[in-house]
């Protein structure tokens, strides 16, 4: 009798569309690159320093929970990484180092790892650490108080901190293009409009996140923005400065599309994005917090489950 | 393998297979033995009305349990040389007839189809199951299920399998005689064939109504057949034969036609023969035949760590022993290299839903997969429609976190069946 050769058998499909998560990771990781390289140019070295340190100790803290709960390391598929990159971006560049190793700590282990893992985190992990680190060490904060030391060819301004201490019209000069360009005080990553909007656009295309959320998050914001604006025009500043400014576009292509922490059907993702861009310009024009993206983020990460919850009915379902 | 496109922005499009006219069916010669599997579980204590060494001829129609009605129908003539047990997937057990050919065995059974015409509803159902292209075990002689509709398709259960096609295009007269048997044998008289675009005008002949449909996996599978050509209502964890509709493969229809008017063995089954490059090539192979007879026979090595696959890509089963045999419902025979066998992880969901929005059958597969992952198959059953799923395996196929969502579905179907019926028989 021949021997038997032995056969690798597992459950149908057989086939797999190659997709991977590490890719996914990585991709969002090279969409963001140019934004980042706009704040690195601005703001030098310090920048660096924020971004490599964040990276870093994010990498770090997700290794020491594996190890911890004795499972396999899953920092190889990029999500710790992007995790600290995302968290990076969205700091002033002034950000001392304990803050920064505080922040990836809460993002990491208490976003994510306290949950299971990655896909168990009902919030988006960057905005955990980032609310906490807002409402611990305001003044950290602060952009126009950390990059004072910082020596600009133009205005110097927070445009979201300036509207909301000294009115309206101490943001008249600035133009759409300027602050797409970046020339506008803010995070290390989150300043230079036509990068990120390049990068989300690519990351719609390629599939990696959903256009359903973006868009809706955008118009969310436009629509919310010019009714308050209609409303009282003294008092509150049009959609193009909340679309351009602060965390919005950021958010709107890196943040509130999280997969985790984000609906997956058609109907639900667009609830969501509106909920978040109206919940956001709510926060910017009548609550006490400068820029409203984080926590409205955070909000609506809550009630995913409840608008996940409008879905089609399956296949032979009576009910 | 069909990877992901660069733009991502929609669910990925599988089409299946359209039928190559320009290649030819090659016969593979059968040599040694070949083997029946009984659907039923086999132990020494049974009374049998076989043993080892007796003669069969092929067409033989023979019962195998003297307590059960299963049949068999000898596609060779030789001599029976073994009787064992064998364990299918999920502890399926089987019984497993082999027949050793005789050199020269020419003699057959020249009455089959008389045989066949005379037989009682009842064998009837039994012989038919041994037919090639079966994949319901239902049949269609089931008082349960009061099927009115009978819908032949020419499309095929899965991506780069063209045999109902190629039936199609070449045995119009048995079809048309196989359509003549079902109605004098069940008295159903409403028939409609189902086939792709390219082959309406050829169906035209048939002489029933023609439905055409798209390529586009998984739009010929039996309950979509059903819900949308038939516009049937259909029912989470019910069958097609339980909405009044049967679907059969081109190919049982042509094999019943064959038998019944020219009396001709339906022993050999087309089956779709894809290689380690992802070639196929449509094969004739006598029902029994060992797998590895048909691949030394195509000149296809397979090596150690290899995969051998009876069926399609997306819902065959894998086989663990090349001496598995062509099965009355082998559509294919697939080969992959070691190399390309796509990987499995243990990660969890991350929520992505690229499995929603591929879903045929709009199943929540993001949420059903939590429960599944638990073993909490009563509430996936309840509120998570799992029994809506209609096993094309497009979840697991489109899944980025390389879950086998398709295997915990299987798995839980099987598990809460299987826990309900030990329920219902302590009650």
């Amino acid at each position: 009798m021949h021997k038997q050769k032995k056969y690798i058998v597992s459950h149908a499909p057989f086939w797999h569309d190659g997709s991977r998560l590490t890719t996914k990771n990585y991709h969002i990781m090279l969409a963001v690159l140019i934004a980042l390289a706009a704040g690195i140019v601005k703001y030098g070295v310090p920048a660096v320093g924020v971004i490599a340190l964040s990276v870093s100790t994010a990498i770090f803290w997700e290794l020491i929970m594996n190890k911890i709960t004795s499972r396999t390391a899953t920092i190889g598929n990029g999500n710790a990484a992007l995790t600290g990159l995302l968290f990076a971006m969205m700091l002033p560049p002034t950000m001392p180092w304990w803050a920064v190793v505080t922040g990836t700590f809460v993002c990491v282990i208490i976003g994510k790892e306290i949950f299971g893992g990655l896909g168990g985190n009902p919030f988006n992990p960057v905005l955990i650490g980032m609310a906490i680190l807002m409402i611990a060490w305001k003044d950290l904060f602060d952009f126009d108080q950390a990059l004072i030391n910082y020596d600009f060819d133009y205005l110097v301004l927070y445009p979201l901190a300036a509207l909301k201490h000294f009115g309206i019209s101490s943001i008249e000069s600035l133009s759409a293009i300027d602050l797409l360009s970046g020339k506008q005080t803010g995070a290390i990553g989150t300043t230079f409009g036509f990068g990120l909007i390049l990068g989300g656009v690519y990351l719609i295309i390629r599939g990696f996140v959903r256009w359903e959320i973006s868009v809706s998050y955008l118009l969310g914001i436009f629509v919310t923005a010019f009714i308050f604006k209609s409303a009282d025009s003294a008092t509150y500043a049009g959609p193009v400065i909340h679309l351009f400014s602060g965390y919005t576009l950021f958010g709107a292509f890196f943040l509130a599309t999280e997969d985790s922490s984000s609906p997956v059907n058609f109907i639900p993702m667009l609830i969501y994005g509106a909920a978040i861009g109206i919940m956001t310009i709510l926060i910017r024009n009548i609550g006490v917090y400068v820029d409203g993206t984080v926590f409205a983020i955070l909000l609506i990460n809550l009630a995913n489950p409840i608008i996940d919850k409008i879905r089609p009915k399956a296949m032979g379902r009576a009910v | 393998m069909i990877k992901r496109s660069f733009i991502g922005l929609f669910s990925p499009v599988l089409q299946y297979e359209e039928l190559d006219t320009s290649k030819t069916v090659d016969s593979i010669k059968v040599t040694g033995a070949v083997t029946f599997f009984v659907d039923k579980k086999y132990s020494k204590k049974d009374s049998l009305l076989i043993k080892p060494g007796d003669k069969v001829k092929s067409g033989d129609i023979f019962s195998v349990f003297n307590d059960s009605e299963e049949m068999i129908i000898s596609s060779v003539t030789g001599e029976i040389s073994g009787i064992e047990a064998f364990s299918g997937n999920f502890g399926k057990e089987y019984t497993a007839v082999t027949v050793k050919t005789e050199s020269g065995g020419n003699n057959v059974n020249k009455d089959f189809g008389k045989t066949l015409k005379k037989a009682s509803k009842s064998s009837l159902n039994q012989i038919i199951k041994n037919f090639p292209g079966v994949v319901s075990d239902t049949v269609f002689v089931n008082p349960d299920k009061p099927v009115d509709s009978i819908v032949i398709t020419g499309m095929d259960s899965d991506l780069l399998i063209s045999n109902n096609k190629y039936i199609v295009k070449n045995r119009i007269k048995d079809i048309k005689a196989g359509i003549v048997f079902i109605e004098k044998m069940t008295g159903i008289n409403s028939f409609i064939t189902v086939v792709p675009e390219s082959l309406a005008v050829v169906a035209q002949d048939i002489g029933v109504p023609v439905r055409v449909v798209e390529l586009t996996y998984p739009l010929a599978s039996p309950m979509l057949i059903t819900q949308n050509i038939m516009g049937r209502k259909v029912t989470a964890g019910k069958t097609a034969e339980d909405s009044g509709v049967m679907v059969i493969n081109a190919e049982t229809v042509a094999a019943m036609g064959a038998a019944s008017v020219k009396s001709e063995i339906p022993g050999s089954k087309i089956v779709t023969v894809i290689d380690k490059n992802g070639d196929t090539r449509l094969v004739s192979a006598i029902i029994g035949t060992p797998v590895n007879t048909v691949l030394s026979q195509l000149k296809i090595d397979v090596n150690e760590g290899d995969r051998v696959i009876t069926g399609g890509p997306l819902t065959g089963t894998a086989v663990y022993s090349d001496s598995h045999p062509v099965l009355p419902d082998t559509e294919a025979i697939m080969v992959q290299d070691r190399e390309d066998i796509p990987e499995i992880l243990d990660n969890s969901c991350i929520n992505c839903g690229e499995c929603v929005r591929i879903c045929p059958a709009k199943v929540p597969v993001n949420l059903l997969i939590r429960f599944l992952e638990n073993g909490e198959y009563d509430e996936a059953a309840d509120s998570y429609d799992l029994f809506s799923c209609i096993d094309c395996g497009l979840c697991a196929y489109v899944c980025q976190a390389q879950i086998p969502v398709f295997q915990y579905i299987t798995l839980a179907k099987h598990e809460f069946t299987r826990n309900n019926t030990v329920e219902a028989e302590n009650a």
